[in-house]
């Protein structure tokens, strides 16, 4: 009885030994870690909106921030002019306005120098604006709670491939608490012809007699370039939780580095 | 109309040719006292002029100048037997083969066929005994036919203890995997653990990688045939067996006399019997929840006349995991019932008739379905609250006739066609929700037509040198798009010496159907969908050459070929799409913007390498030893930045090693080896910001963390290797025969991966070091199984 009950905690022991191991017979890729840059120009605020970190190898001490870089000399050249952004240590973010004018279909570049020398690159084309926009609205109101269904609708322009996105936010105010939700900047793009483009949204005011509720709600429709409509359809779709999607290649037009640089050509309305 | 009458002419024609100075010696070849129908027995005239062989029913003709003849029959396993005979006229002759050896040790016989391979025409194929397929050792004893096929050189499995094949680079979705004629969708239990074919219900299995013979089709990489056996004519008999996960029975015998048999045999699981209680006890009765699956396989045949003979058969499988819940609160009752089913069912009805004794015709129509089935409910009182069902599924009527026209002793001909109409059920929701009164009631639905016509000629040019020339023409039409395609199939083997041939062969095939799948695991959620105007139809091109010989003392047979095989239109998901984001389509219309359609992306692909097979079939030691040397690489536009990789389940080193040895007359013992390179995977490397360059930032800001990948699978796992053994002792009893078998798989408990993870060196220390993690399924795991066969 007593090897009986040997045999049967060896086999026991063996058949439950640690399902979850390290590996370490096989040689882990060399990591390179990548300077990231995102940076954004947007015609309707007239603005650069950016940052430069470094990744973060995925072996090692675990990290939860990104490193920022916030000595880079970044300059965006187009149009004979040159814009150099800096960096605001409250944000965190390179930004300021531009004092170039930004003309459709110019190419626009972006460089930016680290201060051990290292350059990244990128450019990109200045896109259309999306044309006579227009938006229906309908409303249901369900006790407190107003739904609006918002249909927006704008001309694509014929025979040039045009790449849009469209946004919404809403601001509210309730007794001086102020917030912000809205919408993931959603993708369109055009068919080549010239056509009416639609994209619909829904959003809620709320209003409850005896308490002091204001919202501002704006609706962005922008002409965006084609790398930014394949980002802005990555994100949209990107799980890096789920198991049964396969790996993604996350879109770059960064040279020497990670990131996107993009230029919007937006109008902005705000609905009453 | 007109179909009809050019087969009636080509009738005519073949039944003329039967007038001429030649007589036909033709009949049925079944083995003594069972009355099984014996598959590829060689018969010949003794002076070695004049050859054929027995079909898949049995049934041989063979054409020789009027004379006298002494006609020799023989297959491995059985007593040879020779007849004389004198023909001035045609004559049917049936032959009954005795088993060699009716006592213990023998009573395991093998009905397949044992042609010399460089005999044979065909290349890239093998027959797998069900004899080897019943000894070889498996995971917790439960006998796989997919796994052991999997043991072959030019296959390979997906991951640790999958029954996945992957063939000659080809994907799980391109083999053509066939029970009596119906095309099997889903041949897995289990998420793949085990396959659907435990070896007892079948007479004959054969793999087919290369050097397709043209009556096979709708498949790039493989064709895996299986016919289930008919049934003993004679006696009534069975056979019990009970193992560790599951228990299984057979009862076959006699209709009417002979006239007929029939046979039936089923297996289920029973690990929801043994954890029940459990659950249940840890739950305080409020839970109920388990897996299981079962087979059933049944078959009949009857003779009608001495020229009509019809078989019904039929599989019927399913697996199931379901969890019950109650639970009271404040008096109020809950239930939640949730379940997740998933199915195959075939049934196919044949009528063999022999035209003339030279012209065979077999008519088949078959059913062929796979399902599945998502249910959740949630219940108030008596009031339903919530209710989700989704499904997928295929189902498939298939009519097809094939002729076996013996012409001469040169030209054995093969003829037919077969039209089959599918029906694709990508998804099919109905979502209710009381809490907001939505009702979701969507179903996609595609119908398809497939069709396919072909002839083949086992060509003798001259005693050394044989071809096996054919053509099938294919189509397929779906949603107002036609697809009409020539397959050519070319195999040639030339007879350097006695025992040695060179051979080579050619294929073109079609695959209308796409498997959409990024798991990679082969889940029964992966999706069957047809071919359509956006999403063309996969094809591929195969040249194998290689060198059969057969070895006298030891009875050995050694092949060693070489493939190269290009691969189009194989489709994959694009970068970051998957099933869940699947939007449903309406037949007829465009398809949405997350349709199927517009979230994969075609590619090619190629494949390329070395086999080599040393097999022992006879004797007290038996077995094989295998090695595959390949490559097989991807090239996808919008993967990978179009730049060519591996394929997961590329493989540069595959190794197996199967042995059996009958130790004594009752006792017999086996082992196996297997050692595979590791599969390419992609690995994630570094995590970086991302923003999403939304207009207001500074309101609605928002960013994530992206991941940088190595390029795609260019990282590869730990080689994967195991030692599996069993014994097999058998012991005579009162009633029949006793069989018991100990069996140990991974017997040195190797750790290999089945996925890999980036975690903490030490889970329980918040800043422990990320390192590449390993999950493994299965260490040493013995088993014990118990059968008895009666006699």
């Amino acid at each position: 009885m007593k090897t009986l009950k040997i045999v049967l905690s060896i086999l026991f022991g063996s058949m439950i030994h640690s399902c979850q191991s390290i590996v370490q017979d096989v040689d882990l890729p060399e990591i390179e870690i990548k300077s990231v840059v995102q940076m954004r120009y947007d015609k309707a605020l007239n603005k650069y909106d950016g940052s430069i970190t470094k990744s973060n190898p995925i072996f090692g001490k675990p990290r939860n921030e990104f490193e920022v870089i916030e000595d880079a000399l970044v300059t965006v050249e187009g149009g004979g002019l040159i814009d150099t952004v800096s960096y605001d240590p409250n944000s965190e973010y390179y930004t300021g306005e531009s004092g170039i004018t930004y003309s459709v279909g110019e190419q626009y570049n972006l460089n930016v120098t680290l201060a051990n020398g290292e350059i990244l690159t990128s450019s990109a084309l200045y896109p259309n604006a999306p044309l006579n926009i227009s938006m229906t609205i309908d409303s249901t109101t369900d006790g407190f709670e107003t739904k609006y269904n918002i249909k927006i609708s704008w001309d694509d322009i014929p025979g040039i491939q045009e790449y849009y996105q469209v946004e919404y936010y809403s601001i509210y105010d309730f007794d001086g608490v102020k917030d912000t939700f809205g919408s993931y900047g959603q993708v369109e793009v055009g068919d080549n012809e010239k056509s009416r483009l639609t994209n619909r949204f829904e959003t809620y005011r709320y209003s409850e007699p005896g308490s002091n509720w204001s919202y501002q709600t704006f609706v962005v429709v922008s002409g965006i370039t084609k790398d930014q409509y394949e980002y802005s359809k990555f994100l949209y779709n990107y799980e890096p939780e789920n198991p049964f999607a396969e790996p993604v290649t996350v879109p770059s037009n960064v040279t020497g580095g990670l990131g996107m640089f993009v230029l919007k050509n937006s109008v902005i309305t705000q609905l009453k | 109309m007109r179909f009809k009458l050019i087969i009636g002419l080509l009738v005519m024609f073949l039944s003329i040719k039967c007038f001429s100075q030649n007589v036909t010696l033709s009949g049925f070849i079944n083995e003594a006292g069972s009355k099984e129908a014996l598959i590829a027995v060689t018969v010949y005239s003794n002076d070695g002029v004049y050859g054929t062989t027995s079909n898949d029913y049995g049934f041989y003709s063979l054409t020789v100048p009027k004379g006298t003849y002494n006609f020799v029959y023989i297959i491995v396993g059985y007593e040879q037997k020779v007849i004389s005979v004198t023909l001035d006229s045609n004559r049917t002759q049936n032959v009954l083969l005795t088993a060699l050896g009716t006592q213990l040790g023998a009573t395991e016989i093998d009905l397949q066929k044992r042609e010399k391979e460089s005999e044979k025409v065909q290349m890239s194929s093998v027959d797998i005994p069900i004899k080897q397929i019943k000894e070889i050792p498996a995971l917790f004893g439960e006998k796989d036919v997919l796994k052991v096929i999997q043991l072959l050189p030019g296959v390979q499995s997906g991951s640790e203890g999958q029954s996945g094949l992957y063939v000659r680079g080809g994907g799980p979705d391109q083999n053509l995997i066939i029970l009596d004629g119906a095309t099997v969708y889903n041949a897995q239990h289990l998420f793949g653990f085990f396959s659907l074919f435990n070896g007892d219900a079948l007479r004959s299995v054969e793999l087919i990688k290369g050097g397709f013979p043209a009556r096979y089709g709708g498949r790039l990489s493989s064709v895996i045939d299986m016919n289930m056996k008919d049934g003993n004519k004679e006696k009534t008999t069975g056979e019990l067996g009970i193992g560790l996960i599951s228990s299984k029975g057979l009862l076959e015998g006699p209709i009417n006399k002979g006239k007929g048999s029939f046979i039936i045999s089923g297996r289920r699981t029973y690990i929801d019997v043994l954890t029940q209680p459990i659950i249940l006890a840890a739950s305080n009765g409020n839970s109920s929840g388990g897996y299981f699956f079962y087979d059933l396989n049944a078959k009949a045949n009857y003779t009608l006349t001495d020229k009509d003979k019809i078989y019904l058969s039929g599989y019927f499988g399913r697996d199931k995991f379901y969890l019950n819940e109650k639970y009271t609160f404040e008096d109020q009752k809950s239930e939640f019932n949730t379940s997740f089913g998933w199915g195959n069912a075939t049934g196919t009805l044949r009528w063999n008739h022999i035209i003339n004794p030279k012209l065979f015709l077999n008519t088949s129509l078959i059913y062929s379905t796979y399902d599945l089935g998502i249910n959740a409910k949630e219940k108030e009182q008596d009031t339903t609250l919530f209710e989700l069902r989704y499904g997928s599924g295929i189902r498939d009527y298939t009519a097809k006739q094939d002729f076996d026209w013996y012409a001469n002793n040169k030209h054995k001909v093969k003829f037919g066609y077969a039209f089959t109409h599918h029906k694709f059920t990508p998804s099919a929701v109905v979502l209710k929700d009381d809490y907001d009164s939505s009702l979701v009631d969507q179903e996609t639905i595609f119908n398809a037509v497939e069709t396919g016509i072909y002839i083949e000629d086992e060509v003798k040019f001259t005693s050394k040198f044989k071809g096996l020339l054919g053509f099938r023409l294919s189509s397929f039409h779906v949603k107002g798009e036609n697809y009409i395609k020539p397959e050519p199939r070319i195999a040639l083997a030339y007879k350097v010496s006695t025992n040695t041939s060179v051979k080579l062969s050619f294929a073109t095939m079609n695959q209308y159907i796409h498997l959409l799948s990024n798991s990679g695991v082969g889940l029964p959620t992966d999706l069957w969908v047809p071919a359509t105007k956006n999403v063309k139809p996969q094809s591929s091109q195969q040249i194998a050459a290689g060198v059969a010989r057969d070895f006298d003392k030891p009875k050995l047979t050694l092949t060693i070929e070489g493939y190269y095989k290009e691969m189009n239109n194989i489709i994959a998901y694009k970068e970051g799409a998957s099933f869940l984001q699947i939007e449903a389509a309406v037949d007829g219309e465009e398809a949405p913007e997350n349709s199927w359609e517009n979230n994969v992306t075609n590619g090619n692909g190629v494949s390329y390498g070395m086999e080599f097979l040393l097999q022992k079939k006879e004797g007290k030691f038996t077995g094989w030893a295998g090695y595959t040397l390949s490559w097989t690489k991807h090239t996808f536009d919008s993967i990978n930045l179009g730049k060519t990789f591996y394929a997961r389940y590329d493989r540069r080193h595959d190794i197996s090693v199967v042995m059996q040895y009958q130790l004594k007359k009752n006792v017999t013992l086996s082992a196996n080896w297997v050692y595979g390179t590791g599969n390419a995977i992609t690995l994630p490397i570094s995590t970086y910001r991302l923003d999403d360059h939304n207009t207001f930032r500074n309101q609605y800001g928002y960013w994530a963390n992206g991941q940088e990948y190595t390029a795609r699978n260019d990282f590869r796992m730990r080689a994967y290797h195991r030692a599996d053994i069993g014994v097999q002792i058998k012991k005579e009893k009162k009633y029949g025969t006793r069989t018991i078998e100990f069996s140990a798989y991974n017997l040195y408990s190797r750790q290999n991966p089945f996925y890999y993870f980036i975690g903490p060196e030490d889970q329980f220390e918040p800043n422990s070091n990320q390192v590449l993690k390993q999950v493994s399924l299965f260490p040493f795991l013995p088993s014990i199984s118990w059968s008895y066969k009666f006699r």
